[in-house]
C-alpha cells in the first residue's frame, strides 16, 4: 500500500517535471530503504560511473559534437552536397539525407542537424524547386536519421546500460555499431524513393556537373572529411578503442576548428565546454540513478515478474514484437530518449532476451523507434525543433513531416522483423 | 545589498565552476591522447591510467551535473504543466525544485557516510590514492546541487 502512494507520487513528480534523476533516485532509495538495506549503497552505487570503461566516449563525442555544430562544417557539408548532386535528379535531396545521417551520428540526437544543417538545407531546397512542405517534412526527418549510426551518443549509452546487465549473450560495441549500418542503409534507400517518387512531376532544376566546384568544395572540407575515416580505421584496426577513438576526434576537430579554420574563440569554446558538459552531467546523472534503480528491481524480482505477465499474455516472438513496437512508439513519443534507455532497457531487455530476441538487435528496434518518436506528438522533438527555427505552426510541421513518418515506420516493421539486416555480419 | 552580494558570490562560482570543468575535459582527453601514443609507440603508459581515466568520469559528469542544474538543465519529462494554469505554475515548480533539493541532501548525507567509511578503512583506488578522495566529489556534488536548488526557491518566491 504504502509502495503504491509512494510509486504513485514518484510518478506525478515526474510528470509535473521535476528532474528526472531525483524522481528516479527517489525511487532507488526507497527500494534500499524497504529491502532493509543501508542507504549508504547509493555512494556505491554512484561511484559504479567510474567502473564503466566505454563512459568516456560520452563526454568526449558529446564535446565533439558541440564543437561542430558551432563552426561552420555545416556550411561546407551543404556546399559539398550541392556539388556532387546538381547533374542527378533529386540528388540533393538523396545525398543531404546522406550527410545528415553522419552529421547527426556525430553530433548527438539532440537536434542539433535540424539547427545547423537543416537550416542551411531547407533555402537550398526550395531554391532547386521543392515545395515547401516537402522541404520542412524533409529537413525534419533527416534530423533524428543516423540514430543508429557510430558513434551517436545514444547507440554507445544502449550498448553500456547492456553490459552493466550481466547477460547470457554478449556482444561488444563493435558489434552495435556494425549492426546500425544496414538499417541506416534502408532508411536513406527508403526515404530517397519516396523523395525522388513524390517529385517526378515537379520541375527540379538540375545543374551541370562541375569538377571544379566539387574539386573546391571538397578542399574546402580536407579537414573535416578524414573524421568519420579515422573512427573507422582507428576502431577496426586495433590501434584504440572506442573511448579512446573518441578522444582522439575530440582533440583533431578541436585544433582544426580552433586553429586551422579557426572559427571557435576561446569564449566561444568556454560556452560549448559548459552546455556540452551540462548535457553530460544530466545523461551521466540519470544513468547512475538509474543503474541503481535497476539493481532495486532485480532484488524485487520485478524484471521476472514482468517476464511472467508478459508470457501469460503473449505467446509468440512475433506478437512480443509487435506489442514492443507499439509500446516503444508509445515512449518515444512521450520520453526523450536518454530518459527513455536509462529506464525502459533495463526492464525490457531481459524479457526480449527470453523470447529468442539477440540483444544488439533489441538495440536497433528500440533506437529506430525513438528515432520516430521524434516526430511523433506530443513530445517529438524534432517537430518543436523545426517549428522553432523555421518559424512554421507545429500543426504545419506534422503535416509535413507525417509521409516521412509512415516510409521510417515500413522500414522500421521491416528491420524489427527480419532480424538478419541487424545481425548480418554479426556471428 | 544582501541580494547585490550573493549575486556576485555565484557569478564567481559559475566562473569557477566553467574553470573545473574545462580543465577536466581538456586533462581527459591530453592524457588518454598521452596513452594511446605511449602505448603504440613506444610500448610503455601508466598503468593506472584507465583508472585515472574512469574517475576523471565520475568526477565530469558530477561537476556536469552542478552545472546542469544551474538553469533546469536537467532532463525532465515535463508533459502536464504546460496544462497548469499561470499562478500555480510557480507553486509546481517551487516543489519540483523542493523535491529535487531534499534528494540531492539525502543522497550527499549517505554518500558522505559512505566516503567516511571508505577513509577509515584506507581503501586504495590506484597507486597509493587513496578511495576517499576520489569519491568525495559525490557527496559534495549533491550538496551543491542542492544548495543550488535551495537558492533557486528563495529566489523563485522572492522575485
Amino acid at each position: 500500500m504504502m509502495t503504491l502512494i509512494v510509486v504513485l507520487v514518484l510518478i506525478l513528480m515526474a510528470l509535473l517535471g521535476a528532474p528526472l534523476f531525483s524522481v528516479i533516485a527517489g525511487g532507488a532509495l526507497y527500494g534500499f530503504y524497504i529491502a532493509d538495506i543501508d542507504l549508504m549503497v547509493i555512494g556505491i552505487e554512484l561511484y559504479r560511473i567510474s567502473e564503466t570503461p566505454l563512459l568516456m566516449a560520452l563526454p568526449l563525442f558529446t564535446f565533439t559534437g558541440y564543437i561542430l555544430s558551432e563552426s561552420k562544417t555545416s556550411q561546407r557539408t551543404l556546399n559539398l552536397i550541392q556539388s556532387m548532386i546538381g547533374w542527378l535528379p533529386g540528388g540533393l535531396v538523396i545525398f543531404a539525407f546522406l550527410f545528415s545521417a553522419v552529421f547527426t551520428a556525430f553530433t548527438g540526437a539532440s537536434g542539433v542537424t535540424i539547427v545547423a544543417l537543416g537550416a542551411l538545407l531547407y533555402p537550398a531546397l526550395i531554391k532547386t524547386g521543392y515545395t515547401e512542405k516537402f522541404s520542412l517534412g524533409m529537413v525534419t526527418a533527416s534530423g533524428s536519421l543516423g540514430l543508429l549510426l557510430a558513434p551517436s551518443l545514444p547507440l554507445i549509452l544502449y550498448g553500456i546500460i547492456a553490459q552493466q546487465m550481466d547477460l547470457d549473450v554478449h556482444f561488444s560495441i563493435n558489434d552495435l555499431f556494425i549492426a546500425g549500418l544496414l538499417p541506416t542503409a534502408l532508411m536513406v534507400i527508403a526515404l530517397s524513393i519516396y523523395a525522388v517518387f513524390k517529385n517526378r512531376e515537379f520541375n527540379i532544376a538540375t545543374v551541370p556537373f562541375d569538377k571544379l566546384k566539387l574539386k573546391a568544395s571538397i578542399w574546402d572540407m580536407r579537414w573535416e572529411l578524414p573524421m568519420p575515416l579515422i573512427l573507422i580505421a582507428g576502431i577496426y584496426s586495433g590501434y584504440f578503442a572506442i573511448s579512446e577513438a573518441a578522444a582522439v576526434i575530440a582533440i583533431y576537430i578541436l585544433f582544426i576548428e580552433t586553429m586551422i579554420y579557426k572559427e571557435i574563440s576561446l569564449s566561444k569554446l568556454i560556452d560549448i565546454i559548459r552546455d556540452s558538459m551540462a548535457m553530460v552531467g544530466s545523461i551521466l546523472l540519470i544513468l547512475a540513478v538509474s543503474l541503481a534503480l535497476t539493481n532495486v528491481f532485480i532484488d524485487a524480482e520485478v524484471p521476472s515478474k514482468l517476464f511472467n505477465i508478459v508470457q501469460n499474455n503473449v505467446d509468440s516472438r512475433v506478437s512480443f514484437l509487435i506489442l514492443l513496437n507499439i509500446f516503444l512508439l508509445f515512449v518515444g513519443a512521450i520520453l526523450d530518449i536518454f530518459s527513455a534507455l536509462v529506464i525502459i532497457v533495463p526492464l525490457i531487455l531481459p524479457v526480449a532476451i527470453s523470447f529468442g530476441i539477440h540483444p544488439v538487435h533489441l538495440g536497433i528496434i528500440f533506437l529506430a523507434n525513438m528515432q520516430i518518436g521524434y516526430m511523433t506528438p506530443p513530445v517529438g522533438i524534432n517537430l518543436f525543433i523545426s517549428s522553432y527555427r523555421f518559424k512554421k505552426p507545429i500543426a504545419d510541421i506534422y503535416k509535413a513531416s507525417f509521409p516521412f513518418v509512415l516510409v521510417l515506420l515500413i522500414v522500421l516493421i521491416v528491420i524489427t522483423y527480419i532480424p538478419s539486416i541487424s545481425l548480418f555480419f554479426i556471428k | 545589498m544582501l541580494l547585490n552580494n550573493s549575486r556576485k558570490i555565484i557569478n564567481t562560482l559559475h566562473i569557477l565552476e566553467d574553470i573545473i570543468v574545462s580543465l577536466i575535459l581538456m586533462i581527459m582527453m591530453l592524457f588518454s591522447f598521452y596513452q594511446i601514443i605511449m602505448r603504440n609507440f613506444f610500448d610503455s603508459g601508466f598503468i593506472w591510467g584507465d583508472s585515472f581515466l574512469r574517475i576523471l568520469v565520475l568526477w565530469l559528469g558530477l561537476v556536469g551535473a552542478i552545472l546542469a542544474s544551474r538553469k533546469g538543465k536537467q532532463l525532465s519529462i515535463d508533459v502536464l504543466s504546460q496544462f497548469i494554469p499561470y499562478p500555480y505554475k510557480s507553486y509546481i515548480k517551487t516543489i519540483n525544485l523542493l523535491f529535487a533539493a531534499i534528494i540531492c541532501f539525502i543522497i550527499s548525507y549517505y554518500s558522505c557516510l559512505f566516503v567516511y567509511l571508505e577513509y577509515e578503512d584506507a581503501t586504495v583506488a590506484f597507486e597509493n590514492v587513496p578511495a576517499w578522495v576520489t569519491e568525495v566529489i559525490i557527496p559534495v556534488g549533491f550538496l551543491i546541487m542542492g544548495l543550488k536548488y535551495t537558492a533557486q526557491i528563495v529566489n523563485e518566491n522572492i522575485e
